[in-house]
């Protein structure tokens, strides 16, 4: 324990076993030691306990010449190396790749549209579908009305002819060969 | 009273700065260039003070080696943040230190999972003698406080008092301040001093009680 005038020293005794202070600090140093037995006892603990560690360090094995670690390290090095070597053709790799991405996105982009069924336009408003039977047929006669489709009487004749309600091919018999009735002309 | 002071002998560094060799920035810009004789001739001359150092974390020279290597190979692979302006060997050796630093720490992990798992530990407990204390060396007891000191501490001792790096050369090593190393240095030393004393005074006690 060092006495309360000279705890500032505690360091630079520390630093002073090792030999670790300038020569100005330790004619300084010397001078306070020397008045203060309790001091200088400290330092001489600290300076058993680097001697102990100063054995240590005669004890630990030197490694030889003989065995130096290059071979093993130009070894991994080599071998690293290789590892990292680009192939043929790796170094055209990220060039063909985005040629790729870019021929694959033209082909997204440019396709040719499916060709959508083109509506003529409305003349008028739709009407509901119209009933399929006899008994729609009736109310169609029996509730004329002149603005739908549906009043003029070819197209209800064309209805009670097709009751089905969708447009069937128009047939028509093969003139020229009569006796053919299953000849149909589109 | 003159101080009695430990004439250390300061070990040579196996880098020569200049005159008539290659320099060691020398060595790296030809390495750079993909020179591997230029590396293997920075490997031979820093390989044998970079194990010494790692040995004296890992307390294996086998183990020390294989760090070693691991400690080259990645500074060859860093050779490009390397600045040639500085000194190669700290730079080096910051690599190698904190090489040996994460090995402890992950032992240290792997020593707290085994702790806590179930799995049975491959050396059991089972000493030959009833206090095994009896049984240290020396040497031992310097390793045995020396893990009792905290890292910051420990590696700053151990680089200046069992590797003999200079103040300046620890700082740039760790890169820390050349202050903030001598205190850390005192600090160590001190906590190095009360935890030998600690010991040497328990032992004394222990055989005082068996005579």
């Amino acid at each position: 324990m060092y006495c309360t005038k000279c705890n500032g020293l505690k360091s630079r005794v520390a630093l002073a076993v090792g030999n670790d202070l300038s020569d100005a600090e330790l004619v300084l140093l010397e001078k306070q030691l020397k008045n203060c037995n309790l001091c200088r006892s400290e330092y001489e603990e600290l300076q058993k306990s680097y001697d102990a560690l100063q054995k240590q360090f005669d004890n630990v094995p030197v490694p030889s010449l003989q065995d130096s670690v290059w071979p093993q390290v130009s070894a991994k090095i080599a071998a690293r190396r290789r590892k990292n070597r680009p192939t043929q053709f790796n170094f055209l790799l990220p060039t063909l790749t985005t040629v790729a991405c870019c021929l694959a996105l033209m082909l997204v982009t440019n396709s040719p549209q499916t060709e959508q069924p083109v509506f003529p336009p409305s003349s008028g408003s739709y009407g509901p579908v119209r009933p399929i039977g006899p008994y729609g047929l009736d109310r169609v006669k029996a509730s004329p009305s002149r603005n739908s489709p549906w009043d003029s009487t070819d197209r209800l004749q064309e209805l009670e002819s097709n009751p089905y309600g969708y447009n069937l091919p128009r047939l028509k018999h093969d003139v020229a060969n009569p006796s053919h009735l299953h000849s149909v002309k589109f | 009273m003159p101080l009695k002071m430990v004439d250390k002998k300061i070990e040579e560094t196996e880098s020569i700065q200049s005159g008539g060799v290659i320099s060691d920035a020398r060595l790296v810009e030809a390495a750079r260039k993909g020179d591997d004789s230029a590396f293997g001739e920075l490997v031979l001359r820093y390989e044998r003070r970079l194990i010494r150092v790692i040995i004296q974390f890992v307390k294996s020279p086998e183990l020390a080696e294989d760090l070693a290597q691991d400690t080259f190979l990645k500074s060859y692979e860093r050779l490009d943040q390397f600045d040639t302006s500085r000194r190669f060997g700290p730079w080096l050796f910051r690599i190698g230190v904190n090489q040996a630093l994460d090995y402890l720490r992950k032992q240290k992990r792997r020593g707290w999972w085994l702790l806590f798992s179930d799995s049975p530990s491959d050396t059991p407990f089972d000493p030959a003698v009833p206090d095994p204390r009896n049984k240290l060396d020396i040497n031992q007891e310097v390793q045995a406080i020396l893990e009792e000191i905290p890292e910051k501490y420990r590696t700053v001792l151990v680089l200046r008092d069992l590797e003999n790096f200079s103040t300046s050369e620890i700082a740039a090593i760790l890169d820390r301040k050349e202050a903030t190393i001598r205190w850390r240095l005192a600090e160590a030393r001190n906590r190095f001093q009360k935890l030998w004393s600690n010991r040497q005074n328990a032992e004394n006690s222990m055989s005082n009680k068996e005579s």
